[in-house]
């Protein structure tokens, strides 16, 4: 078939310039950040409609039952809680936009400086768990595979079945009772850390509230990790591998490693994004001064500005590492 | 190749963390180390309406009243040196403790004392102290010179040395700020971290007998199970905030020890006078008559305390009359002739107290017997507060002494009086009461205003509680404070 050339088809034929690796990139990460502001507005939202259903007023709570009615109104008037709700919010909103998070309704204090210590303390506790979490998934979950089917296996999975099963609450008082209060008594029960110091100058106190998140953490990861290995162990490459005879380490570290690793990647940070949501129980359990043991006082309060500052922060968190969970993903599937 | 290094580096943190000491929250010595459950947002401000229990040891240390009250009914003087009145008790003189100094060094006086009244009587600041002290004119409080204040009532007012002697109305130093916590206590302040700790020193120049300890440091907690957890993991030495299902491991653990207070709490089932079912006297006397007592305090209240009578008030001027016991018979009997035989009624509970759940779970049961049913209903405490003064039948506490309930049990205000009981008789000795300042006469009268709260009262009480405190065995000289029972006094402790 001859071709017909004209001036139209040189035209379109021409190379288009070739979009910069830096514009093509600026695009997704625009629009993933602006989806997340979206959707942190969205979240202040709901905690602000959340917040106004809850049944009672911070007024009542404060002043208790010998509150009087007029008592009652002057503190809503102190605290600006009789403006009309789209008032409260928008005062919130700009405030936060400028940088201020605002004053606790409860003790008139900047949520800034009740804060900002136990994001520190939350966010070292955090991450001491996930670089627990990840190897230690990893490690258990490839043993787990190996040992398919054996005594190792089948025990580790009934452990994990009961461990996942059992709520987090249950887990840690357990663990108080056998190593702090009851049976051994060889570990502190409360992570009591004294204000102005680094959480790790206190090893100790954090040793517990550390292990029952690891423990949480590892028998949810380590099933993941098990699968993918046990996956790539029965695929036609390493069962070559093995036919041909390479050492059991070599096939497992350089070939089923990096393949077994690509699923679990993104499943490790929805577990870190996991971790940030049930730092809430065990901070409230072992007395860790976190901003989870904040949120569970600002909200028995009704502390509007706590509540918020608490959940933008979580919500951010979580937001981010769920993009990183999307974006190891895509990178996998392009591999 | 990575896991072998991840476990050595487990197993050296864990060895180290576990050989380490020195970290559980600071050494003993001469510190003293109080666990409180407390809220995360405090604040330092004498008069904060946030009423969790650090406030109250915090306060106790830094700040004092005009005089502690003491069992016996009397009064040990600390700010005041004295009160006196003229004939008709419009008019009372408080002279003030000379040579008193603030933490700063500077002179406590009248002027200090004149502007704590007014705060607290102004009714913008909402404060709860208003309520003690309302019977008193702002512009009716003068100094007479520096270490005397001179107060003129609109009325006369007996018992005005018991209210102005309320260990929450304390003082400060004028324009002083929160911060500072600037008072005249035994204790200064060195730290305050807003829901975790507050240190505080002995302060040298205290008027009184000076603390032995160097400084104690007040440890927050969110629930009472974590200040016992630390309690028993030797984290902290005393509190008063225990859990009371943890008394027998408490108990058991050595180095520990149990003290309790006088009692002083009532936990009660308040019904509304002027809804029905509870109009009918006969209907409230009934509900009392189906409560087993003795059950409630045993399985309710672990055994703590004793049996109550219907009365409000505690171990002072109680009337002659029988103790109350479970009569199911005779409150079937009553039901029938007040026509509510089948009775079927919501009780509300927001479970804030120890115990309180299970003494309406325990009257639910006992009412089934005689065909009364009774729903329990436990709520959330923001929402159940909402509705407080508006409930038909519902729980509730009271830690006051007799003199400073009986104001809101005649008050006109809902929130106040929340049975809406109004009783003539009662209402009569009660402005009897308030115009005496003769204490055996108030004694008198207070017996006849108990009896008739036995007779046709609007309230269920079934147990007084004490507080109870644990402390290490290290720890000599607590002593339960007066009336709270709480661990509040310092100044005789010592750690060997």
């Amino acid at each position: 078939m001859a071709i017909e050339t004209t001036t139209d088809n040189a035209v379109k034929a021409a190379p288009t310039p070739k979009p910069s690796r830096r514009a093509t990139l600026a695009w997704p990460i625009a629009r993933r950040a602006l989806t997340g502001l979206v959707t942190l507005w969205c979240i202040s939202v709901i905690v602000f409609v959340a917040t106004q259903a809850m049944p009672g007023d911070v007024a009542h709570i404060i002043l208790g039952p010998g509150g009087t009615a007029d008592q009652v109104a002057q503190l809503n008037k102190n605290l600006g809680l009789d403006q009309p709700l789209v008032s409260q919010y928008w005062d919130w909103l700009t405030s936060v936009l400028t940088g201020d998070m605002g004053n606790s309704l409860v003790s008139g204090q900047p949520v800034s400086e009740l804060l900002s210590e136990r994001i520190f303390n939350s966010a070292t506790l955090t991450v001491m768990a996930m670089v627990l979490i990840l190897p230690l998934s990893l490690l258990v979950g490839l043993l787990a595979a190996v040992f398919r089917d054996r005594f190792l296996d089948r025990t580790y999975l009934g452990t994990s079945l009961i461990v996942t099963a059992t709520p987090d609450f249950v887990l840690g008082s357990l663990v108080i009772a056998l190593f702090g209060t009851v049976v051994f008594k060889v570990l502190p029960p409360v992570s009591l850390l004294p204000p102005g110091d680094e959480p790790w100058q206190h090893p100790r106190q954090l040793v517990m509230p550390l292990a029952v998140m690891t423990l949480v953490g590892v028998t949810y990861l380590s099933r993941l990790v098990r699968v993918s290995f046990i996956d790539v162990l029965e695929s036609e490459y390493v069962q070559l591998a093995i036919i041909k005879g390479l050492s059991m380490r070599r096939i497992l570290f350089r070939h089923a490693l990096p393949n077994a690793l690509a699923p679990s990647i993104p499943a490790a940070s929805i577990m870190a994004a996991y971790t940030i949501a049930g730092s809430v129980v065990i901070e409230y359990l072992f007395a860790y001064p976190g901003i989870g043991s904040a949120l569970v006082d600002a909200v028995a309060g009704h502390d509007l500005p706590m509540i918020q500052a608490i959940i933008m922060l979580m919500a951010a968190a979580f937001f981010c590492f769920n993009q990183l969970a999307d974006v190891l993903g895509t990178l996998n599937k392009s591999r | 190749m990575l896991a072998p290094v991840v476990v050595s580096a487990m197993a050296l943190s864990l060895a180290a963390a576990c050989s380490s000491n020195s970290s559980d929250g600071g050494s003993s010595g001469s510190m003293l180390r109080v666990g409180v459950v407390a809220s995360t947002i405090s604040t330092l401000d004498a008069y904060s309406n946030l009423r969790s229990q650090d406030f109250y040891v915090r306060n106790a240390t830094m700040f004092e009243p005009l005089a502690h009250r003491t069992k016996d009914g009397g009064f040990q003087w600390a700010l005041a040196t004295g009160i006196t009145h003229n004939k008709d008790n419009t008019e009372w003189t408080v002279k003030l403790r000379p040579n008193v100094k603030f933490h700063d060094g500077s002179a406590f006086g009248a002027d200090d004392v004149i502007a704590v009244f007014q705060r607290v009587l102004d009714k913008k600041n909402a404060l709860i102290e208003r309520n003690y002290i309302d019977f008193m004119d702002p512009k009716g409080i003068e100094k007479v010179d520096d270490l005397t204040v001179k107060f003129k009532l609109p009325k006369p007012y007996g018992p005005f040395e018991f209210a102005v002697t309320n260990s929450n109305i304390i003082f400060y130093k004028k324009g002083s700020t929160p911060e500072q916590a600037m008072g005249t206590g035994p204790f200064s302040l060195v730290s305050f971290t807003a829901g975790r700790e507050t240190v505080v020193k002995r302060f040298d120049n205290y008027w009184g007998p000076k603390p032995k300890v160097d400084k104690v440091r007040i440890i927050s907690f969110k629930t009472a199970e974590a200040s016992t957890n630390a309690l028993i993991g030797g984290q902290i030495d005393a509190s008063s905030n225990i859990l009371q299902t943890s008394l027998p491991t408490i108990e058991k653990t050595p180095g520990l020890k149990v003290m309790k207070s006088d009692v002083n709490l009532k936990v009660s089932i308040g019904m509304r006078a002027d809804v029905a079912p509870f109009t009918d006297v006969r209907v409230r006397q009934a509900m009392r008559l189906i409560v087993n007592r003795k059950l409630a305090l045993t399985n309710a209240f672990d055994g703590l305390g004793e049996v109550a009578n219907d009365h409000s008030g505690f171990d002072q001027c109680l009337p002659a009359v029988p103790q109350r016991e479970q009569n199911l018979p005779e409150a079937k009997k009553l039901l029938a002739a007040a026509g509510k035989s089948n009775l079927n009624i919501d009780l509300e509970t927001a479970a804030n107290k120890p115990g309180m759940l299970q003494l309406v779970q325990i009257l639910s049961e006992d009412a089934k017997k005689i065909g009364v049913t009774i729903n329990v209903k436990k709520m959330e405490l923001g929402a159940y507060l909402e509705k407080w003064g508006k409930r038909t039948f519902y729980t509730g506490y009271d830690t006051r002494p007799y003199l400073e309930g009986v104001p809101e049990i005649i008050s006109k205000d809902d929130v106040l009086n929340h049975t809406h009981w109004h009783d003539p008789e009662f209402e009569a000795l009660a402005k009897k009461l308030y115009a005496t300042s003769d204490k055996q006469e108030q004694c008198e009268t207070e017996k006849k205003m108990k009896a008739i709260e036995y007779e046709r009262g609007a309230s269920i009480l079934t147990a007084t509680n004490p507080t109870v405190s644990v402390y290490s065995s290290k720890v000599h000289g607590l002593v339960p404070e007066f009336p709270s029972g709480n661990l509040y006094d310092f100044t005789k402790v010592t750690i060997s």
